[in-house]
């Protein structure tokens, strides 16, 4: 009896020094680790996105982060993951405002890929092939038409990882881009265009003025006290024919789809479509949209003036 | 007594040699050592947790009782590990990226029970203390030995640290393209284990 207490006693013990020592080393290294592991990511952060004097603000935990100059958004910067030859490939890649990469770096401390094989493709030979792709072109030469990849001789496994890392990465974060929306609303637009009319749109002023046919086309930017608004007017034998708009919020830049904007664009579409040029000063608008109204009529008759009345017959 | 203490040191490298003679520990050894550089960061690793583990058990040996041996060796020996892993974390990071998953896995080396079981619970702190050392140097040499041969063979370049020194180029930059993969891949480690095994027995017979 006597004995198995000394031995469980003994037992205890060792666990409970262990454990003290262990609390301790763990408090006095966890703040070291954790400074470590900020400022490494710091570092890789500015690293990708190739641009002095950025601020990054974290939007998804440790996967994505907007990049930010001043106080215009420029970017992003994501990190993604795929299963490689032998462990997770987790690329981490700087994104301009338009959609294109700026840097794609791959740690070579967190690869297990095969050193002399797949280790290359954290070499910069590899990884340079991706400058300023766009993601349908973040393919393997082999795999697809478009793609711009040259894979790793015999470590092919690695480089599509890879290279399926980046692409999926600048799929699932696309919409985090800045004007994402709205470029995506005005390629809707000149889609639909180049769909509805017999011949391709002209351009006349580089990507503010469009002529197919009779039909005139510009693009115009204004602003007020909230709201940034984009909108397309299309002209035809001196009366406006259609207007779509854009309202952007200028601190997310994403576009307002709240009921009041709604109702908003449907005021400002009944006011104007239809409008003869010559008596657009006359229309009288309620007050609710009056600010804003004033600012397109005036947007409207300036460009009408300077661009299109001399250019039509 | 001096030359007792010595006979130790060199027995722990030589004739205890945890790889080339006992061949305990031997999952690490062909998991890290593709490079020099991860070869020698491992044993070194190891050595420090032998050194220590060897020294508390032997001066624990009088009040650690016999049947309960095995359960405080792995305590003790978890600890260590555990607190040289967040050190490593801390003060050495790219170190502590590189062997990964290896650093926790000396917890179940069982080169270091070995020594605790078949050494330090039998001999005094002093010897205890050399016997790691000892083998703690023979597993790093073993260590360091493959893992320069499996990177010059395999990749043509020596002691490339990641991220600190690109290595030296040993065949020329045309070599690249010819390395001899096999080395790298898991046969690789093999052949040179054996290999280094061979030799070492070999001239272990010839020169006593």
């Amino acid at each position: 009896m006597l004995q198995k207490i000394k031995e469980v006693s003994v037992l205890f013990s060792v666990g409970i020094i262990s454990a003290f020592l262990l609390s301790f080393v763990y408090g006095q290294t966890a703040p070291v680790i954790s400074k470590y592991k900020k400022e490494s990511l710091k570092k890789s952060l500015s690293e990708v996105f190739d641009e002095p004097s950025v601020r990054f603000e974290e939007v998804k935990s440790d996967s994505l982060w907007k990049a930010f100059k001043e106080e215009e958004y420029m970017g992003m910067v994501f990190k993604s993951e795929e299963k490689g030859y032998s462990g997770k490939i987790k690329p981490i890649v700087g994104v301009d405002s338009t959609g294109k990469i700026i840097k794609v770096e791959i740690s070579k401390a967190e690869l297990s890929e095969t050193p002399g094989l797949g280790m290359k493709i954290s070499e910069e030979t590899f990884l340079e092939q991706f400058k300023n792709l766009t993601a349908n072109e973040v393919f393997l030469k082999k795999d697809k038409e478009k793609g711009k990849i040259d894979a790793i001789t015999s470590a092919t496994i690695s480089s599509r990882a890879a290279t399926a890392a980046v692409r999926e990465g600048l799929e699932k974060y696309k919409e985090f881009l800045p004007k994402y929306a709205l470029k995506k609303f005005r390629k809707a637009y000149m889609e639909n265009l180049k769909q509805t009319s017999d011949s391709l749109p002209e351009e006349i002023e580089p990507k503010t003025l469009w002529r197919v046919s009779n039909k005139y086309i510009f693009i115009s930017v204004i602003e007020d006290s909230s709201s940034v608004f984009h909108f397309f007017t299309e002209i035809e034998n001196k009366k406006i024919k259609q207007i779509s708009i854009f309202i952007e919020d200028p601190k997310t830049e994403k576009e307002k789809i709240s009921e009041d904007n709604k109702i908003l664009k449907e005021a400002l579409k009944k006011k104007f479509e239809g409008a003869v040029l010559k008596n657009i000063n006359k229309l009288e608008f309620a007050s609710e949209i009056e600010e804003i109204a004033k600012k397109i009529r005036k947007e409207i008759n300036t460009i009408y003036v300077e661009q299109i009345r001399w250019r039509e017959k | 007594m001096e030359g007792k203490i010595k006979r130790t040191l060199i027995d722990g490298i030589i004739k205890n040699n945890l790889i080339l003679v006992l061949a305990i520990g031997l999952c690490p050894t062909l998991a890290v050592t593709t490079s020099a550089y991860n070869g020698l960061g491992m044993g070194l690793a190891a050595t420090f947790v032998l050194v220590l583990s060897n020294l508390i058990i032997s001066s624990l040996r009088k009040i650690i009782p016999g049947n309960l041996r095995i359960p405080i060796f792995i305590i003790i020996i978890a600890s260590f590990v555990t607190m040289i892993d967040y050190a490593l974390r801390a003060y050495l990071p790219p170190l502590s990226t590189q062997l990964g998953v290896f650093v926790p896995l000396i917890v179940v080396n069982c080169g270091i029970l070995g020594r605790a079981e078949g050494f330090a619970y039998k001999n005094p702190v002093h010897l205890s203390f050399m016997d790691g050392l000892g083998a703690g140097i023979g597993f790093t040499l073993v260590l360091f030995i493959m893992g320069t041969i499996r990177e010059i063979f395999g990749q043509g370049i020596w002691l490339n640290i990641p991220g600190i020194f690109p290595g030296i180029k040993v065949f020329g930059s045309a070599f690249a393209d010819y390395s001899v993969i096999l080395f790298i891949l898991p046969p690789g480690g093999f052949l040179t284990i054996a290999l280094l095994m061979g030799l070492f027995n070999y001239w272990r017979k010839n020169n006593g």
